[in-house]
C-alpha cells in the first residue's frame, strides 16, 4: 500500500520564532511507513509547536512540511484528510456521551465515517462505556476517546501530542498497547513525549529535541545498544589483555578492576572471544553485552544544560 | 455544511440552557396574556384600563402586543447571553482546534456554528409567539371576545402587518 520510498512524514529545515525566541530551529525528520517515531524532549523542547507546523494550526518561520510526499504548503486539506491528531489540551463536550461525542467529530470530518463509530469504540476500548457522558471519564478514557476521534477517518498516519501525560502506570500500559495495536494495523504513529522509557517501550525510531534542536535521531534499538561493548570477569586479567591484544577484531580493551573488563569487539563474536580466551587457559566466569539504555544517552546528550 | 448544522444541534439539543431559556420566554408570554390581560381585564372596572389590558390578548392586537412588548424582546438579550455562551465554551473546550485539524477553516466552522445557533434561536422565540397566540386564543374565548383579525374601524391585515413592523427593527415608517 506504501511507497516505502516516500517518507509519511518529512520536516525540511522547520523553523518556528515566537518573538525573540526560537521554539524549533531548522529541524529535519524523517518518518517512514508503518513506524512508530518518539519525539522525545523535556518540557519547552519545542513538541507543541512542530506539531502544529505540522498540522497546519501554525505557520512556520522557515522551512517546510511534506506529508506523504505532499508539501503541506499547497496540499494541506489533502494531507489532513490523511492525517489523525490527538491534540494537547483539546477536550471534547463533557454533556455529551462518548458516541455523541464521536457523531459530532463525525460530521466535522465530513461525514462518511459515522459507521466507523463502533468500529472505532471497540479499538480504543470504550465500547461498554460509550453512552456515558463524557463528563465522567477518566483522563485515560478521554485520550482514547481523542484517539478514537482521530481514527474516525481511517487515517494513515497519526499524530499524538504527549497522549500519556497524567495517565496512571495502567493508563499507560493500556495506551503503549493501543499504539502498538494500531503500528501493526499499518498505520503511522507520530507521538511526542517527554517519557523516556515510554519511547523505549512503544516506538520503533526516537528523534530527540531540546531547545528547538534535534540533537538525535535514529531507530530506538541503535541508540540502545549503541556500542558493541561487552563487559567480562575473568579468571587472569592479566594473561585476557595479552590473548585479547593479538586478536585483530577486538579493539579497545580497558580494566574495570582486578578481574573485570571492557571489550569492544562485535557481540556476535561473543562466542569466539571466549573460546580464544579458554584455549590460552583464561575462563570467564561472566560475559554480557553492556547495554547503553537510552536513558544514559538522553542524559548524556540532555544533561550539560539542564543543570541550572 | 449540513452535517455541521446537525452536530450543532445534536451538541446544543443536549444541553440544559436552550430548555429553560424556551421555558422563561413561554413564562414571559404567559404573564403578558394572562395577567397584563385577561387578568386585569377581569379585574378592573376602568373602562379605559380594561380596554388596554383586553388589547394585549384580544385578536388581532395581541400580535402587536406580543411582538412589541418589552419582555418579549427583552429575551433576546437572553438569546443574545445564549450565542455567546456556546461561542465562549467552543474556544475554552479547544475543540474549534480540532474541527481545525480535520480540514475545516475556523471561518467555515463559527459561519456554520453561528448560523445552527440562529436557527435555534428563531425557532425558540417563533415557538414562545406561537405559544402566546395559543394563551391568547383561550383568554379571548374565555373572555367572550372574537378571535378574528379583522376589527370593525379598526386597521386592516395589511396595515396591521406595517404596525408591526417597526418593532421588528428600526425601519423607518
Ligand atoms: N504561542 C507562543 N508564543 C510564544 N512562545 C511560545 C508559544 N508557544 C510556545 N512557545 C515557546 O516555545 C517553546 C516551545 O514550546 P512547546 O512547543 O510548547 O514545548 P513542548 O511541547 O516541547 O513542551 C517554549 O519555550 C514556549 O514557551
Ligand atoms: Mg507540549
Amino acid at each position: 500500500m506504501h511507497n516505502s520510498e516516500v517518507p509519511v512524514l518529512k520536516t525540511s529545515r522547520l523553523s518556528k520564532r515566537f518573538g525573540k525566541r526560537l521554539a524549533l530551529a531548522e529541524v529535519d525528520l524523517e518518518i517512514r511507513p508503518g513506524r512508530v517515531y518518539g519525539f522525545l524532549g523535556p518540557n519547552g523542547a519545542g513538541k507543541t509547536t512542530a506539531i502544529s507546523l505540522i498540522l497546519g494550526l501554525l505557520s512556520p518561520t522557515g522551512g517546510h512540511v511534506e506529508l506523504f510526499g505532499l508539501d503541506t504548503r499547497n496540499h494541506l486539506s489533502e494531507c489532513l484528510r490523511r492525517t489523525g491528531a490527538v491534540l494537547e489540551g483539546v477536550s471534547f463536550y463533557p454533556h455529551l456521551s462518548g458516541r455523541d461525542n464521536l457523531r459530532v467529530c463525525a460530521a466535522i470530518s465530513g461525514g462518511g465515517c459515522e459507521s466507523r463509530i463502533g468500529e472505532v469504540l471497540e479499538l480504543v476500548g470504550l465500547t461498554a462505556r460509550a453512552r456515558d457522558k463524557e463528563r465522567g471519564y477518566s483522563l485515560g478514557m478521554r485520550q482514547r476517546l481523542a484517539v478514537a476521534a482521530a481514527l474516525l477517518h481511517d487515517p494513515e498516519l497519526l499524530v499524538l501530542d504527549e497522549p500519556t501525560n497524567g495517565l496512571d502506570p495502567a493508563g499507560m500500559r493500556d495506551f503503549r498497547e493501543l499504539v502498538r495495536r494500531l503500528a501493526g494495523a499499518g498505520k503511522t504513529v507520530f507521538i511526542s513525549s517527554h517519557l523516556l522509557n515510554e519511547v523505549e517501550q512503544m516506538c520503533d525510531d526516537v528523534g530527540i529535541i531540546k531547545e528547538g534542536h534535534v540533537i538525535a535521531e535514529g531507530p530506538v534499538a541503535e541508540m540502545v545498544h549503541q556500542a558493541d561493548v561487552m563487559e567480562m570477569t575473568v579468571t587472569n586479567a592479566d594473561a585476557a589483555l595479552e590473548v585479547l591484544s593479538q586478536i585483530d577484531w577486538v579493539g579497545l580493551v580497558t580494566r574495570d578492576g582486578s578481574d573485570r573488563l571492557s571489550v569492544e569487539a562485535p557481540r556476535a563474536r561473543a562466542a569466539e572471544l571466549s573460546r580464544a580466551l579458554a584455549e590460552n587457559q583464561v575462563y570467564l566466569s561472566e560475559l554480557r553485552p553492556r547495554e547503553t539504555t537510552l536513558e544514559d544517552f538522553f542524559l548524556e546528550v540532555t544533561s550539560p544544560e539542564d543543570k541550572r | 455544511m449540513n452535517l455541521t448544522i446537525n452536530a450543532e444541534m445534536l451538541k446544543v439539543g443536549k444541553r440544559w440552557m436552550p430548555y429553560i431559556l424556551f421555558v422563561l420566554l413561554v413564562a414571559g408570554v404567559a404573564v403578558v396574556v394572562w395577567l397584563f390581560g385577561y387578568v386585569a381585564y377581569k379585574e378592573d372596572q376602568n373602562f379605559q384600563e380594561g380596554q388596554k389590558a383586553l388589547r394585549t390578548f384580544a385578536y388581532p392586537w395581541t400580535i402587536t402586543a406580543l411582538l412589541d412588548n418589552g419582555q418579549f424582546w427583552g429575551t433576546i438579550i437572553f438569546v443574545a447571553i445564549f450565542t455567546s455562551s456556546t461561542m465562549a465554551t467552543e474556544y475554552s473546550w479547544g475543540t474549534v482546534r480540532q474541527a481545525i485539524v480535520r480540514g475545516q477553516s475556523r471561518a467555515a466552522y463559527l459561519a456554520t456554528k453561528l448560523l445552527g445557533t440562529t436557527i435555534i434561536c428563531a425557532a425558540a422565540l417563533l415557538g414562545a409567539l406561537g405559544v402566546g397566540l395559543l394563551f391568547s386564543a383561550w383568554a379571548s374565548a374565555a373572555a367572550g371576545q372574537p378571535i378574528t383579525l379583522d376589527v370593525a374601524d379598526g386597521p386592516s391585515v395589511p396595515e396591521l402587518g406595517l404596525s408591526a413592523w417597526p418593532s421588528l427593527g428600526d425601519q423607518p415608517r
